[in-house]
């Protein structure tokens, strides 16, 4: 109620509250509580280990949280089965990519809405113009492309389905520094055409760069949070995350 | 529209014409008589079945279309080489003159290796398609057959009933293995699904009251619309070869059975083919690659494992039903562990998911130990050579799968 009253907030898109996750008896999430709101970028950085792609993953339900709660534009997704989770309009880039190796691009793209009953046409069309590579590919096997068509095709699979909130992990994980560029100039554009992002990503500098907001998890805790910029100048990241001293 | 009943009446009427001569006209001593049943209920057959060949192609052609959002050319999908759909065309009209040059020997070698086709068919969906490495396979091929057998022997049904009932039969147990396998992968689920073979033979072999033990179950031979094929037939029944005015041939029963089971082999090809092509042949492949991004994709990833067991279970059953038809006579030994492992080395040889050389892989498996009868005792060994040699040489299998690919350009 506080927060719809306020100006500048927007209505939260993912809002986790209090979620621990656990790995037998390894607790890898301790009351980690995060929102995102419609239209922000939001990224989440973090040490290996940290915790990072359990929680991006915790929201479609692999692994189940332990405890605590999971909405998503005002449902309750907490328990819901993972395959019903994109349905409402969630869609996950996960760790490694995880693209179909051996199907084309074209067919890792309509896998992307075959379970959804979505026409194809609509998201095929933008999806091509922001990916032309993939046009060119779209015969060839998926697993064949390079590294980072290989992202490219995991976010444009994902997108296929036209979610609302598009999780991220780690787009740049292996990626040369002009390609890492590039893919975070298309995090900007699927942005700009209404997509809200929430990226997780070890290169904090160029996600703090490019988000709105930040948090910063340490071993299962969520240690700070606030505006990109802020994290950014802020002296305990820069000595952490960013390689600086302060 | 018209094009769509079209099609079938043309169809209708040249099977009318063709087959007038063969079926209809009846020598009776010196005089014809005239039958219009049979060449009448042909042509209707054949209508029927040319409609739902098109009803079906329009079907599947409405489930997904990504060729419309990428502004592709109308028929612009790879439509293979001349000779390639004129072999389409060549080959069943070939299998079903077969059995007419055949004789018993070759038409009972014939009728296995069909039967082997859709074994291996069903299993390429399993293991080839889905990714589950299935080893107790011959458990639904013997639910099939003994479902036929025993359903005859307390239920009275007969080879029409019992067909579509002993698939579904196989269909269920299928399920019943999906569920507790439905987190187990590789050797896991290997081991458990050849227990599962196993413990189903073994209830075949020791439910001495139910399935008759080791003795087995005579099964009763087929009909055809209400047509025996023995040489006299049972109180009130009409034997076929009086029917026809032919004279009585046993080879007649199993030209029957083969013509069957090459029309049910054809269909079930059909179905498989537009399968790999629809949504759930799609996802069949796409959770053997990643089970955890299909999820993460909104595929319900246990309704399609279930449905692959269950498909590919009905499909073994079928050729079940039919080995019991073609035997007459079941047990057990014919559902051992052996079985299943031949199935699979089909389904590998041929090249994992690659319908046309898990076809070709199944007819020369049936026939090259027929062909090795003479070596008899090296048989299993020339076989275990020829496949170390298949395994060196062309391990992706005799034909590798292929996709289907776009032609055109962005235009
Ligand atoms: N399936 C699993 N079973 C058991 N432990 C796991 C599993 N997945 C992750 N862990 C453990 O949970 C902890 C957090 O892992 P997670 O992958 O979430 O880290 P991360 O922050 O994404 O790291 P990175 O930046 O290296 O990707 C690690 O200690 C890891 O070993
Ligand atoms: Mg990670």
């Amino acid at each position: 109620m506080a927060e719809a009253s306020s100006a500048s907030a927007t209505a939260p898109v993912l809002e986790m509250t209090k979620v621990s996750c656990r790995y037998g008896p390894v607790q890898v999430l301790d009351n980690v509580s995060l929102t995102v709101s419609t239209g922000e970028i939001v990224t989440l950085i973090g040490a290996n280990g940290a915790g990072k792609s359990t929680l991006l993953m915790s929201v479609f339900g692999i692994p189940r949280v332990a405890s605590g709660s999971i909405q998503f534009a005002g449902t309750d997704i907490t328990h819901l089965p993972t395959h019903h989770i994109p349905r409402l309009g969630l869609a996950v880039v996960p760790e490694g990519r995880r693209i179909f190796p051996g199907m084309t691009v074209l067919e890792n793209m309509e896998l992307g809405t075959m379970a959804l009953r979505k026409r194809t046409s609509v998201a095929f069309e933008g999806l091509f113009e922001l990916f032309p590579i993939l046009w060119e590919r779209r015969q060839q096997k998926a697993g064949t492309l390079s590294g980072g068509e290989q992202q490219m095709l995991a976010i444009a699979r994902a997108l296929a389905g036209q979610p609302k909130l598009l999780l991220l992990d780690e787009p740049s994980l292996g990626l040369a520094p002009l390609m890492v560029k590039k893919i975070f100039s298309l995090i900007q554009s699927i942005v700009q055409s209404g997509t809200t992002v929430f990226l997780v990503e070890q290169n904090a500098n160029q996600a703090l760069q490019l988000a709105d907001r930040g948090y910063v998890l340490g071993s299962g805790r969520i240690r700070l949070e606030g505006k990109g910029q802020e994290l950014l100048a802020n002296p305990e990241v820069r000595q952490a995350y960013l390689g600086k001293l302060a | 529209m018209r094009r769509l009943l079209l099609q079938p009446l043309l169809t209708a009427t040249l099977i009318l014409i063709a087959t007038t001569p063969i079926s209809g006209l009846v020598l009776q001593g010196y005089s014809f008589s005239f039958h219009w049943q049979s060449p009448l209920f042909l042509a209707a057959a054949a209508f029927v079945l040319h409609l739902g060949l098109i009803l079906g192609r329009i079907w599947s052609r409405n489930q997904f279309r990504p060729v419309a959002a990428l502004r592709l050319q109308k028929g612009a999908w790879a439509t293979g080489p001349e000779w390639r759909r004129a072999m389409s065309l060549l080959l069943p009209a070939i299998g079903l003159a077969l059995p007419f040059f055949l004789d018993k020997y070759g038409l009972t070698v014939a009728i296995l290796a069909l039967i082997y086709v859709l074994l291996a068919l069903g299993l390429n969906i399993v293991v080839g398609l889905a990714g589950l490495l299935d080893m107790g396979f011959v458990a639904f091929y013997a639910v099939g057959a003994y479902g036929y057998a025993l359903g005859h022997h307390y239920l009275g049904l007969g080879f029409w009933t019992a067909l579509p009932m002993a698939a579904l039969l196989a269909a269920g147990c299928g399920l019943l293995l999906g569920f507790p396998v439905l987190r187990m992968h590789g050797d896991y689920l290997a081991i458990v699904t050849l227990g599962f073979g196993e413990i189903i033979r073994l209830i075949l072999n020791n439910w001495m009251d139910f399935t008759g033990g080791p003795n087995g179950v005579q099964v009763d031979f087929p009909t055809f619309m209400g047509l025996e094929f023995s040489r006299r037939a049972k109180e009130g029944g009409v034997p076929i070869h009086e029917f026809l005015g032919i004279a009585y041939s046993s080879n007649i029963r199993n030209i029957f059975i083969y013509l069957v089971l090459f029309l049910v082999v054809l269909l079930v090809l059909a179905l498989v083919t537009r399968l790999k092509y629809m949504p759930l042949g799609r996802t069949w492949e796409a959770l053997r690659e990643d089970e955890i991004a299909c999820r993460s994709l909104g595929i319900n990833h246990v309704v399609v494992k279930l449905s692959a067991f269950a498909m590919g279970a009905m499909i073994g059953g079928v050729g079940g039903v039919f080995f019991a038809a073609s035997q007459g006579f079941v047990n057990p030994t014919s559902f051992t562990f052996f079985e299943s492992a031949l199935v699979l080395a089909i389904v590998v040889l041929g090249g994992l998911g690659s319908i046309p050389g898990v076809v070709i892989a199944a007819i020369v498996l049936t026939i090259l130990p027929e062909l090795l009868r003479d070596f008899s005792g090296y048989r299993i060994l020339v076989f275990g050579l020829a496949m170390v040699a298949m395994m060196i040489w062309r391990p992706q299998g005799l034909i590798r799968p292929q996709r289907r690919i776009f032609l055109t350009g962005r235009h």
